[in-house]
C-alpha cells in the first residue's frame, strides 16, 4: 500500500468529470459541470459559497451519485460506489473540517481505512510506514500521537498522509488554509508543489484568489452549480480580476473588490472626530482574564486588552486557541475564573448575560445557528430573544406581539433581510440572512461594545460585504468592536488594529498593514514564537 | 448479632450474583461504542431469561436454552436497532418503550412458567486443582459456567474494542461516525451488528439467572438489575475491565446483604435488599464527580456520538 500503485504519467487526465448534473430538492447543486485534472497539475476549483464546489468533491469522493454525467480516472470510465471504492480507486479528499476521530492516535485513524489484514492491526507498522512517508513528502507528523493532541496544521497534515498512505494519486484539497498560520500555508504549498512535481494530481479548492494564482496552474470556476470558465493560470497581472468576474459574475465594482481582495483597503481609516464618549477611556477594559478551556490550550491565561470607542480592533488567531473562550465569558456565557471586564468602568466580571447586555454589550456569535439563535423559533421569536423581558415588548408574563411584529418589520426593511415568511424557523434562512437577524437584534440598541467572532465566515460576497458595512457603521457611531477572527485578511480589511493570540495568551499587538514584514512577524506570533523587544509596540 | 458472616461464602456470593449485571454491562459498552444508547436492556433480560428458561423445559438441554436467550436479546435489540439506527427515532424513548415490551413478554410467556424450577441449568463446576486453592479456589473455582465464561469474555472484549480492526471500527463509529462513513465504514451495518451482539450477551445475562444462579423462574426475576448495568456502564467508562470491578461491586453487596440477613442482623429486610442499588448508584455518582474535578466540567469516556442519529449528510 505504501507505494503508488503506478506512478501517472505527467500531463495525463488524471481526473475527468463529464458533465456531471447533481439535484438536491429544490436546487440544481451540479448542473453539467465539466472538470478535468491532470496527472501533475495543481488545479484550483473556485466559486463563491454554494457554488457547488462541495458537492462536486462529495461526488469525487463517493458520498454523493451524480444524477447525470460520467466520471473517468485515468481514462477509464468508473463508477464510485462510495467512500470506500473511491478511496480504493486513488482518491483522496481533505475536508476543511477533517474526518478524523479525536480520541484516536494518527496510526489508528490511518488503520480505519484500510481492509487488510481483517482482524489485527499493526500499529507499530503502521506508525513506522507514516513516518518514513511523512518525511519523504515533507508532511511530518507524530503518528502514534492522539489526534487531539495536535495542532491544527499537523492534523492537516495526518489528512494528507492518510490519502497517500492509502494509495491515493488523486489528491483534493478542501479550503487548506483557512485555518493555517502564514508559516504553516507556505509549508504545505511546499509539499503540493512537491507532489505535483512527482506526478500527483492535486484539486485546491480555496476563495482566496491571492493564493490560487500563486499556487494553481490551471483554475475551473463555478457559479451557481455551472462551470463557467477552466483558466489557464501564467502568472500575468489581471488573472485574479478574471477570475473575481467569472465568480461574481459581473465586474468586480470596488465593494467586492474589496472583499476578494482585489483593492488594497484604504491606508487611513476615516475616524469619527467627535464622539460623545471620552475616547482616551476604553469601552471596553479587559484585566488579567482567565477562563478555564473547553480544548487543549484554549484556556484563556491573563490577557489584558483595551477597546477604545469607535475604534475596531481585530483578534487573530488559529482557532482554538482560546477566542471562543474569551468572547464567551465577556457575554457572560462563561464562567471567569480570574481577572476583571470593565464597561465604560462599571464592572461586568461574572455578571448574568442579560445583565450584560442591558449594560451595553452585545454578541454575535460565531456558532450563528447553535448559540446565536434558536433554529426551531421563528424570526419574530429570535428576533425577540434578547429583549422580550422590555416592557415594549410584554406585560406582565404577557408578550406584546404588536410591537415586536413591527420592530422585526422595521429591521428587516432596515437590513434588506430577505425573507419570505417571518413565521419561519430560524434555520431556514440562509447565512447571509441570519447573520443580518442577529446584527439587527444585537445592535438594536445602540450597543457600546460589540464583539462579533467570524462575521462573514461561510457568507456569499454580497452578504459579506453588507456585513463589513454594517460592523464599520457601529463603530462610526462610537461602538468600541472587538472582532474575533481567522482570517487575516478580512482582519486587514477592518480593523484599526490587530491583537495576536495564541495558547491563551495575547502574544502582540500589530498595526493591519499588509507589508511582507508585518505579515511575517503575524505569521510567527500566531505559530506561537515571540518578537523581538523593539518590533512590538 | 445472630450469627457469623462467613467471608469466603460471601465473596463466592459476590462473584455469582454479579454475573448476571456483567454481561448486561458488557453488553451494552459493545452497543454504546457503537454509537446507540439502548435502555431496554431490563426489558431483554427478562426476554432472555424467559425464553432460555422456556427452551430448557422444553427441549431439556440446557446449552439449547443458552443459545435461545441470545437469540431473543438479539431479536429484541434488532427492534431498537431499527428505530434507532434506520428511522432515527429519539433512542432514550426507543429504549424505554423496549423495556416495557420485554418485561410485557416476559411475564405473559413466563406466567405458566412461575415457580418452576429449571429443567436443566448450569451445575457449580469445580475445576480440579485450582477449586482447592485456600481462599481464591471457592470463591473464583467453584462456579457455573456462566461465570467461567464471563472471565474469558471480559479480557476478549478488552482486546477485541483496543487490539483489533473490527474493535477500532466499532469506536470510530461510535466517536465520529461522519469519519468512519467517509473511511468507507457502513455506520448503519455496525450499528445493527453491536446492537444485536450487545442485545445477545443481554439476554445470556437474563438466562445466567434463571438457568444459572437463581434456577427457576419468577415474574420480574431480574428486579431492576437491567437499570443497574445501564448505570454501571458510565461507572466502567465503556471499558470492559472497569465493568468487572462494577459488576462485582453490585455482586459484593447483594451477597453481603443477604449474609446479613441469614446472620439475622435486626435490620428491615426490604431496607438491606434496597442496599445494593443504592450504594451503586452512589459509586457511580461519585465517579463522575471525581471526573468532574480533573476535567474542570461533567466530562466522561461516552462515546461523542452516543445516542445521536447519523444521517449521511444530504446537501453539500
Amino acid at each position: 500500500m505504501l507505494a503508488l500503485t503506478q506512478t501517472p504519467v505527467l500531463g495525463t487526465p488524471a481526473v475527468q468529470l463529464k458533465n456531471i448534473t447533481k439535484r438536491f430538492p429544490g436546487i440544481v447543486a451540479n448542473d453539467q459541470v465539466n472538470f478535468e485534472v491532470k496527472a501533475g497539475e495543481i488545479h484550483a476549483l473556485l466559486g463563491e459559497n454554494g457554488a457547488g464546489k462541495s458537492t462536486l468533491l462529495n461526488i469525487l469522493a463517493g458520498f454523493y451519485r451524480p444524477d447525470e454525467g460520467e466520471i473517468l480516472l485515468r481514462d477509464e470510465k468508473t463508477v464510485l460506489r462510495g467512500p470506500a471504492d473511491a478511496i480504493k480507486k486513488g482518491v483522496g479528499v481533505v475536508y476543511q473540517h477533517f474526518k478524523l476521530v479525536h480520541n484516536q492516535t494518527v496510526a489508528e485513524n490511518v488503520a480505519l481505512a484500510m481492509r487488510h489484514p481483517r482482524f489485527f492491526l499493526n500499529l507499530k507498522k503502521i506508525e513506522q510506514d507514516l513516518n518514513e512517508l511523512g518525511e519523504r513528502h515533507n508532511l511530518t507528523v507524530r503518528a502514534g500521537a492522539n489526534v487531539g493532541s495536535l495542532s491544527v496544521g499537523e492534523q492537516q497534515r495526518a489528512e494528507i498522509l492518510r490519502a497517500l498512505y492509502l494509495g491515493a494519486t488523486i489528491l483534493a484539497l478542501d479550503e487548506p488554509t483557512a485555518n493555517l498560520t502564514p508559516k504553516e500555508t507556505e509549508g504545505l504549498f511546499t509539499a503540493v508543489r512537491n507532489l505535483a512535481s512527482q506526478g500527483f494530481a492535486i484539486i485546491f479548492v480555496s476563495h482566496k484568489l491571492e493564493e490560487v494564482v500563486s499556487l494553481a496552474s490551471r483554475a475551473t470556476i463555478l457559479r451557481a452549480g455551472k462551470a463557467v470558465a477552466t483558466l489557464d493560470l501564467k502568472g500575468q497581472s489581471g488573472e485574479k480580476e478574471q477570475i473575481a468576474r467569472l465568480m461574481i459574475g459581473r465586474e468586480a465594482d470596488i465593494q467586492s473588490g474589496l472583499e476578494l481582495g482585489l483593492v488594497e483597503p484604504p491606508a487611513e481609516k476615516p475616524h469619527p472626530e467627535n464622539l460623545s464618549v471620552n475616547p482616551h477611556r476604553a469601552a471596553l477594559e479587559v484585566r488579567d482574564l482567565s477562563v478555564k478551556g473547553e480544548v487543549l490550550n484554549s484556556t484563556v491565561k491573563s490577557i489584558s486588552l483595551d477597546v477604545h470607542p469607535g475604534e475596531m480592533v481585530g483578534l487573530v488567531g488559529v482557532a482554538g486557541n482560546g477566542q471562543r473562550e474569551l468572547a464567551e465569558a465577556l457575554a457572560g456565557l462563561r464562567r471567569i475564573d480570574g481577572g476583571t471586564v470593565l464597561l465604560n468602568g462599571a464592572n461586568l466580571t461574572n455578571k448574568p448575560a442579560r445583565q450584560i447586555h442591558k449594560m451595553g454589550l452585545a454578541f454575535v456569535p460565531e456558532d450563528r445557528l447553535g448559540v446565536g439563535s434558536a433554529a426551531g423559533l421563528n424570526l419574530e421569536d429570535n428576533f425577540l430573544l434578547r429583549d422580550y423581558w422590555r416592557p415594549e415588548y410584554s406585560a406582565g408574563p404577557f408578550l406584546r406581539r404588536k410591537p415586536a411584529r413591527q420592530a422585526l418589520g422595521e429591521a428587516i426593511d432596515q437590513y434588506s433581510i430577505a425573507v419570505g415568511d417571518p413565521y419561519a424557523p430560524a434555520r431556514l434562512l440562509s447565512g447571509g440572512n441570519l447573520q443580518k437577524l442577529l446584527l439587527a437584534r444585537e445592535l438594536h440598541n445602540q450597543p457600546k461594545v460589540l464583539i462579533v467572532a467570524n462575521p462573514t465566515r461561510g457568507l456569499d460576497i454580497n452578504a459579506s460585504a453588507y456585513v463589513h458595512n454594517k460592523l464599520r457603521q457601529a463603530r462610526d457611531q462610537g461602538a468600541a468592536v472587538l472582532l474575533i477572527l481567522e482570517d487575516l485578511d478580512e482582519a486587514f480589511l477592518l480593523c484599526d488594529q490587530l491583537l495576536v493570540i495564541y495558547e491563551g495568551r495575547l502574544m502582540g499587538k500589530l498595526p493591519p498593514t499588509r507589508t511582507a514584514a508585518n505579515l511575517e512577524n503575524i505569521g510567527l506570533l500566531m505559530a506561537g514564537s515571540s518578537l523581538s523587544a523593539g518590533e512590538t509596540h | 448479632m445472630a450469627g457469623e458472616i462467613d467471608v469466603v461464602q460471601t465473596l463466592a456470593t459476590t462473584v455469582a450474583a454479579g454475573t448476571p449485571v456483567l454481561y448486561a454491562t458488557l453488553g451494552e459498552i459493545l452497543t454504546e461504542r457503537s454509537g446507540v444508547l439502548n435502555l431496554g436492556l431490563e426489558g431483554m433480560m427478562l426476554v432472555g431469561g424467559m425464553a432460555g428458561f422456556a427452551a430448557t423445559a422444553v427441549t431439556g438441554n440446557v446449552f439449547i436454552g443458552v443459545l435461545v436467550s441470545l437469540a431473543a436479546g438479539a431479536a429484541l435489540a434488532l427492534i431498537h436497532a431499527f428505530f434507532a439506527c434506520s428511522i432515527g427515532v429519539n433512542q432514550v424513548v426507543s429504549g424505554l418503550s423496549l423495556t416495557l415490551v420485554g418485561t410485557g413478554i416476559a411475564a405473559y410467556f413466563g406466567r405458566s412458567l412461575v415457580g418452576q424450577p429449571a429443567a436443566d441449568s448450569f451445575q457449580t463446576i469445580k475445576i480440579p486443582v485450582l477449586s482447592d486453592l485456600p481462599v481464591v479456589g471457592p470463591i473464583l473455582f467453584s462456579q457455573n459456567l456462566f461465570v467461567y465464561f464471563s472471565f474469558l469474555l471480559v479480557p476478549a472484549l478488552y482486546f477485541f474494542i483496543y487490539r483489533t480492526r473490527p474493535g477500532l471500527n466499532l469506536r470510530a463509529v461510535g466517536e465520529n461516525p461522519a469519519t468512519a462513513d467517509a473511511q468507507g465504514i457502513s455506520v448503519v451495518g455496525t450499528r445493527y451488528l453491536y446492537t444485536m451482539l450487545g442485545g445477545a450477551l443481554v439476554g445470556m445475562g437474563g438466562a445466567s439467572i434463571s438457568l444459572g444462579s437463581n434456577p427457576n423462574w419468577q415474574e420480574n426475576i431480574t428486579a431492576g438489575r437491567g437499570w443497574i448495568a445501564v448505570g454501571l456502564v458510565i461507572f466502567a467508562l465503556w471499558n470492559p475491565w472497569r465493568a468487572l470491578v462494577g459488576a462485582y461491586l453490585f455482586g459484593g453487596l447483594e451477597a453481603l446483604q443477604f449474609s446479613l440477613q441469614v446472620a439475622g442482623v435486626p435490620i428491615s429486610s426490604y431496607f438491606l435488599r434496597m442496599l445494593p442499588y443504592l450504594l451503586t448508584i452512589a459509586a457511580l455518582v461519585f465517579t463522575q464527580w471525581r471526573l468532574k474535578d480533573q476535567a474542570g466540567r461533567a466530562s466522561s469516556a461516552a462515546p461523542s456520538g452516543l445516542g445521536l442519529f447519523y444521517l449521511r449528510r444530504e446537501r453539500g
